[in-house]
Parts: structure tokens; sequence; C-alpha cells
């Protein structure tokens, strides 16, 4: 063997031994966390955490029904400890299907009553509203004249053929909001005309909102902020999406704005404790520790608008009071969704 | 004391084949059924009404042989070009061929919507309007993405062809283009098909790819995923998962019945003449340009990246900046990459050692048939092993899963075929006689298992480790479904980061796994002393 061969293969056998002694670090005290979340704002989130009570943080980064999927196969031998981010419609069907153990979180007497589980197994701790995303440079270059969409039936004029994209109801969060939210928009219309079940007469409306709307869409993309990035860099004009993500995106100085129109649908994003995980006392301290205003403040930060009502709302952004959000019923929303997940693949089918 | 000795080398040897069977059993044919019997007989018959699968179905079955015939017509080119002409640059273009191998697939994908998206930058530099999204841009991708596989095998095909012929056909009075027709590609037909059939398993079960460009049109892959995740339907999804294996089951057996009846490529003890027949003229330099633009075209692939790595804020703030890799800090993805890497492609290598010598040089009752299992995991795309791996070592009697045990061993199975190929393809061109030799001078079996075997097989072990950690490193269809808190890899960081439009962040994780193979992959070739050249050309 030659000298230089001898380097080298010390060389590999160093690189071995140092990512064997990275990966192998004490862990002692952690809590295990799936989390359907910015990277950013969770590390500055658990960063403060780890800094108040010593114990270590770890995560898988997902969409929220990506998540759930792994919790269910895992029922039993979960693995990780919390849940954390999702719409709640996620953490109640979690719930009701008996995955999430009772937590009793001191922080948690802030939040209103509408946004928790009454049994303590879920939590609300921040919202944010659904709207479009208009990149303005674009929209003044290849359709000069044309008035930014203001409804949710502006976005359905042909006009906009190709330049608009959403989120996928089955894989994005916000994709099934917005189609839930558009059943019980047209259902408050349906009953104001006096129909008698309202609600099958609203998701009949809703299906052919989604149906025109598909016309206009070039793709449905698999995570809600996807449809943001896609409208910022100009591959489209509208984008549907999250008014938080949208905001953090108008920061970077993108030529992007938001509207979010009336009738919007909006997401409490969730917290809750996995049934059965392995560090139970250290995850009912973290979901304490989140739902208290410090961590809520921080979240604030990234334009989400905070549930504990001790906290002030994002800076820069339009005030909760200044949308419309349309009401919907969080059971009905958990227990039709793979009905309705298959009706969108029979009529929208992609 | 002769005697004893033969027996206990004997024990010893049917002890490690056992051993063996136990392995390919538990790892490879459990999780494959316990996929196969997930779903009931109505599962199957209402995956077969939804319009969605069949939709995916169709696609799948579009754009395979369509990418796949494009990546064919850009491997020979290249290959032949690399082979039958003395164009200047041949070793740059070598280089650039290879790059696609070093990064995750869907790497370029994400590259391609910056540059040719609908307002990308070539497109409003040429001022064009298209839409890339859907198959067009699918085929594109692909047709780079898998080309270095097919120039590969390509490439060690016509290498293999005895010139000899060539030179006959022209001393005959046979013009360039005939002797190409008539020599040239009938000896690399099999090759060729082997080729196709490769890169038409690794276009079918691609996933990477389609779930970035291909949003609005799903293939078999990405539906599975849409099932799993989106409908939390393990049913539904594992039923497509028996249509993906099946399809790329039929490809393999078609590709080991098609290659074991015709070799035309003779290795014989006789010297072959190595030297080609060189093209010139106009031809040469057609090849020259169509190397150089496809170089180029890598190159703006991964330079796109490497910019994107530095820049503040892609299309709006051009301004340099390092913040971006930061997130290399703290951050557990490369490290868990490489580590997983490392241990799939030694743990693989060292399989298919053990493998080739106690299940393929051995007569057995079923040898065949674990052969045949052997070879199996090519055949298997990688979302099915992930949701196989996923179902089968999540409950008792074994439970594996929420640690890197599982992804090492996922990964490792995934990589046996292509370095029991390798050897096999060694042992083959030898033949048993050395080690007959070693037998009748009275060594054991174990003893000529180590001493004649082994290292013969020492350039087949180090060139099928540095593929199979280049697969591993860069897989990400396997890896999605075994991830657990703070057991991420780099290629989940990465998609992560492009779904949540964090392009400053994709670009330094990515430029950063393609920067650490490219290291692995110089060291390895310093160790072995061939450049580039040790990748398995597989048979």
């Amino acid at each position: 063997m030659s000298k230089t061969r001898i380097i080298v293969l010390t060389l590999i056998s160093l690189l071995l031994v140092g990512i064997f002694m990275g990966s192998t670090s004490a862990m002692e005290k952690e809590v295990l966390l799936y989390a359907a979340f910015d990277e950013p704002t969770l590390r500055a989130i658990t960063d403060n955490f780890t800094a108040a009570t010593g114990i270590k943080v770890k995560w898988v980064i997902g969409g929220a029904g990506d998540l759930c999927t792994r919790i269910r196969a895992e029922a039993g031998r979960p693995g990780a400890d919390v849940l954390l981010g999702g719409t709640i419609i996620y953490h109640n069907l979690l719930a009701e299907e008996g995955l999430l153990a009772t937590v009793e979180a001191p922080n948690a007497a802030a939040i209103p009553a509408k946004f928790k589980d009454s049994k303590g197994r879920w939590f609300g701790w921040y919202v944010a509203p659904w709207g479009y995303v208009i990149n303005t440079k674009l929209l003044a270059e290849e359709l000069p004249g044309v008035p930014e969409p203001k409804t949710w039936e502006d976005v359905l004029d042909p006009v906009w053929k190709g330049h608009v994209l959403s989120g996928h109801p089955a894989t994005c969060g916000g994709g099934y909001d917005l189609l839930i939210a558009q059943i019980f928009r047209f259902k408050g219309l349906a009953s104001l005309f006096g129909f008698e079940d309202s609600l099958t007469a609203g998701e009949k409306a809703a299906w052919n909102w989604f149906e025109a709307l598909n016309k206009n869409v070039t793709v449905f993309t698999t995570a809600c902020p996807e449809t943001i990035a896609l409208v910022a860099e100009g591959q489209g004009i509208i984008g549907l999406s999250w008014a938080n993500d949208i905001l953090v995106w108008i920061k970077k100085g993108y030529p992007i704005k938001l509207i979010v129109p009336p009738d919007c649908p909006y997401a409490a994003g969730g917290i809750s404790m996995i049934k059965g995980g392995p560090n139970p006392d250290a995850a009912v301290k973290f979901v304490n520790f989140v739902l208290s205003p410090e961590s809520q403040a921080i979240n604030a930060k990234a334009y989400r608008w905070p549930l504990n009502p001790e906290v002030s709302p994002p800076e820069g952004a339009p005030s909760w009071e200044s949308f419309i959000p349309v009401m919907y019923d969080l059971k009905w929303a958990g227990t039709n969704k793979d009905r309705l997940l298959d009706e969108w693949d029979k009529r929208i089918g992609r | 004391m002769r005697i004893n000795c033969v027996v206990r080398s004997f024990n010893l040897q049917r002890l490690v084949t056992v051993l063996l069977i136990f392995f390919l059993a538990i790892f490879v044919l459990f999780p494959v059924f316990r996929i196969l019997l997930y779903p009931k007989l109505k599962d199957y018959m209402i995956m077969l009404s939804r319009p969605g699968s069949i939709r995916a179905i169709k696609h799948s079955f579009f754009i395979t042989p369509l990418s796949t015939l494009t990546v064919l017509c850009l491997g020979y080119i290249f290959a032949y070009a690399q082979h039958y002409t003395n164009m200047p640059g041949k070793r740059v273009f070598k280089f650039f061929a290879l790059l696609p191998i070093l990064s995750p697939p869907f790497i370029i994908a994400l590259s391609w919507i910056l540059l040719f998206g609908p307002h990308g930058f070539i497109t409003n530099f040429l001022g064009i309007r298209w839409n890339i999204f859907g198959w067009r841009g699918l085929w594109m991708v692909q047709s780079i993405a898998f080309f270095p596989y097919a120039y590969l095998l390509i490439a060690g095909v016509l290498e293999g062809i005895d010139s000899n012929l060539e030179f006959a056909a022209g001393n005959l009075g046979a013009n360039g283009l005939r002797t190409f027709w008539s020599i040239t590609l009938p000896l690399s037909s099999p090759g060729l098909v082997n080729a196709a059939l490769m890169v038409a398993i690794g276009v079918f079960s691609d996933f990477g790819n389609p779930i970035l460009i291909a949003g609005g049109w799903p293939v078999l892959p990405t539906e599975i995923y849409r099932r799993v995740i989106g409908y939390n339907d393990l049913e539904g999804a594992a039923a497509l998962c028996a249509v993906l294996l099946v399809s790329t089951l039929i490809l393999f057996l078609v590709a080991r019945k098609g290659l074991s009846s015709r070799s035309y490529v003779t290795i014989t003890g006789s010297a072959i003449q190595t030297e080609k027949p060189l093209v010139g003229g106009i031809t040469k330099w057609l090849m020259f340009g169509f190397c150089s633009f496809f170089s180029l075209l890598i190159l703006l692939v991964y330079g796109t990246l490497a910019v994107g790595a530095f820049t503040e804020t892609w299309g709006v703030n051009w301004s340099l900046t390092l913040k971006y890799w930061r997130v290399l800090r703290g951050s557990s993805g490369l490290p868990n990459s490489l580590l997983l890497a490392l241990l799939a492609g030694l743990g693989a290598s060292f399989f298919s050692l053990f493998a080739s010598c106690f299940i393929y040089k051995r007569r057995f009752v079923g040898k065949q048939f674990w052969d045949f299992v052997t070879l199996l995991p090519t055949a298997i795309p990688g979302i099915f092993l992930g949701i196989g791996f996923l179902l089968a070592f999540n409950t008792p009697p074994f439970v594996l899963t929420g640690g890197l045990v599982i992804m090492v061993l996922s990964l490792l199975v995934w990589n046996i075929p292509l370095a029991y190929q390798a050897n096999i393809a060694i042992l083959e061109q030898i033949g048993p006689e050395i080690e007959e030799a070693a037998l009748n001078l009275g060594a054991s079996l174990m003893r000529a298992f180590g001493n004649v075997t082994v290292p013969l097989l020492r350039t087949s072990f180090l060139s099928s480790f540095t593929m199979g950690f280049l697969r591993a490193v860069t897989n990400l269809s396997i890896v999605i479904f075994l991830i657990s808190p703070g057991q991420t890899t780099a290629t989940v960081q990465i998609l992560g980061s492009v779904r949540y439009g964090e392009l400053g962040i994709a670009a330094v994780l990515a430029t950063a796994l393609f920067a650490t193979a490219l290291l692995i992959v110089g060291m390895m070739s310093f160790l072995t002393k061939k450049s580039m050249d040790i990748f398995v050309r597989g048979r």
C-alpha cells in the first residue's frame, strides 16, 4: 500500500468515526415532534423551550395529512410525543379515533373555548385566513388592465386560465379547508334563499365552483406554501394559500400582494399529545410551553394570529377583525373527509 | 484429521448459506408479501374502479417508454462518441455525463423549474411560452436524470465489442454507416436491451421528479404517495403498489430472459481488439456539438443550484449571502444521509460478496429461487420498498421502526442486486477452474473463498460500494416513509424546504450533498486507481 492510499483510508475512517460520534450524542431528556410547521419558527420556539427546561426537542417536518397517517399507522407504538401544527380538524379527527392523550395545560385557560377540545385532547393556538397571493408585476405584464380578484367568484373568470395555482385538498390541510369553506359559504347562501337541505345544496354549488376553478388552475400543489413560492418566482399570477405564509413572502421582497376575500377559509393550528408516546412528561411540559404567551409571541413574528388574547397580533399584518371567516362544522369536516376526497377524485380528478 | 476439517468447513459453508437465506426471507420476501397481502380482493376491485388510479396507470405507461427511448438515444450517442471518435474534450464530457448520478434526481426538477418554468430564466430569455408542469417537463427532466445509467451500461457494452469485426467490415469495403448498422448496433443490442429495461424500471418507479414537476399529472408512484398521505388509504396504496411491482417484475424477467438466451459479447482468453475504428468528418463534429450542448445543459442545471445557494432571494435580490449555509449547523439530515449510505453501501457489498459465493456458486435445493430473490430488489420500486418495510417492521415479531436501523436495512436491500450482479459478471468471466484447482490442492471451501474468490472480487466490491453509497445518499422514495424525529435525511429535508418555498436552504443542502458525494467518489476512484470507471457496468 502506498503512503497516499493509507492517508486516504485514514481520512475515510476519520469521517466514519466523526459521523458516528455526531449521531450517537447523549439523549436522556428529549421530546419528539411531528411538526406541520416551518423550520425557522419551530427552531426559535424549541430553542426557547430547551433553554427554559433543558429538554431537547427533535422533529420530523411533514404535511399534516402525512403526519396523521403516520400516527395512525403507528397506533400503540407512536414514534413521536407531540403533533404540532396542522389544522384542528386533523387534531379533532385523531382525538375521535382515540389516538390522543389528555393534557392538563395551565396555559390553555386563555385560549377561547371554540378553539380547544372540551376534554383537553387538543388545543388551537393560532389562526390564519386563506387568501389570494397576486404577483402584481406579472399581472401588469401579462394581463394589463385586468382587475385583481376581490371575491371567490372573480377567480373563476376565464381570463385567468393557466395563471392560477392552488393546494391539493388531499395532501395539504389548507386545500381541504378551502373545500370545506366553499361548501359552508354556499350553505350560508342556500339557507338565505330558503333551501331546506342547505348543506347538500351548498356542497353541490361548491363542486360547481371547483369544477370552474379547475379550468383555470395549472397545478394543485402538494403543500400550500409551494403555491406562494411558485407565484412569487413568477410561475403563475394568482395563488391560493395561507395569508400568514404570504405575508412572510411579501417581506422577502417579492412583487406580490395579499388579498383576503370575504367568507375566507380559516384554520386554527393545533397542538396535541399523542397517546402512548415515549416521553409523556416532557411532552406535557412542551404542550404547555407552546400555549404560553412567550411561544405565541415568537409565532406571531411568522404572521400567525395568536389565539392567546394577551399576545399582540403580528406586526404589519391586517387585524384579525378585518377578515370575515366562514364558520364551519369541525366535526362534519372531519367525518366527511374520505367521502369528499373521493368526490374530488371523481370530479376534479387530479 | 483432514476429513474432520472438511466436514467442519462444509458445515460452516452451509451455515453461511442458511444465514443468507434467512436474511433474504425476512428483508426481501416478507415486506413484499406483507404489501401484496395487505389489501383484500375488495380493495383491488375498488382500486381498479377509481378513475384516479386508472389515470395514474395510463400516465405511467405513457411516460415510461417515452422517457426510456429518449434516454437510450442520448446515452447511445454519448457512449458512441466516447468510444468511436477522437473528438476533443472526451474526459470533460464523461465527467458531465456522470454528474446526475451524484445528486438526488429530483434536484434536476427543481432547477428545471427555475430555468424553464413559465417565467423561468431561459424561458424569459427566449421569450416563449410553454407549460412544463405535466408530462413535457417530466419527460425532459427524466431524460437528464436517468441518462447517466444508460450511458454507463451502453459504454460498457461498446467497450466490450471486439473491434476486429468492425475493422474487417471496413476492409471488406463497408462504409462507416454500414459498419455501424450491420456490426456495431447488432453487437451492442443485448446491452441496449438491458439498458432499456433498467432505465424503464427506474423511470417507472421514479417518485421525486413527478412530485415536483408533474403536480397536475399523477403517475403511479405519486398516486401511491397521495393515497397514503392524503387519503390515509393504505389498502388502496398497497393495491397500486402491487400493480407497480408486477409491471417492473415483468420488465425485470424479460431482461433476465433476454440476456441469458443471447450473449454476443465474448470474453475469451484470446486478445481482444479494443482499439476502435474512429469516425471522423461531419459525424464527429455533429457528435461534438451534441455532447457540448448536453454537457452545457447539465452544467446549467447544477450551476443554477450553486448560484441559488449563495443568493439572497432568487429572482428578486441577487446579492450574495452565506446565511443559508447556517442550516448545515445543527442539522442532522446530511450526517444521517452519509452514515446511512456508508452503512448501506458497505452492507450491500459484503452481503453480495457472500451471496455470490454461497448462493450463486453452490448447488442446493431451491438455489435458483434464492438467486432470483437476491436479484428481486432491482424490480422493487423504491416507494414499494419503503411502504413494505413500514408495514412489515412496525408490528411484532419484527419491530424496527423509529430509528436509523430500518433505513439502513431498506437501503441495503435495495442495493444488493447491483453488487451481486457485478460479482457474478466477474465470476462468470473467470470460470470455476481456479477455485476448483484450490480445492483439488486441498484447500477448504472457506479457504478457497478467502484466498481465491474474495481477491478476485475486490474491484467489484469497491465499485459496487461506491454505486450503492451514491444510490443510498440520493434516495428519497424509500426513506420518506421511514424517517422519524431527529432521524431525517438530507433528501427529505430538501423536499421539505422546496415545499415550504425555502429555495436557498434547498440549494445549500443539495450543493452540500453533491459536494460530499463527489468527494467520496473522488476518494474511491483514487483508491481503485481508475478514474470514473469504478461505476458498475452491470450485466
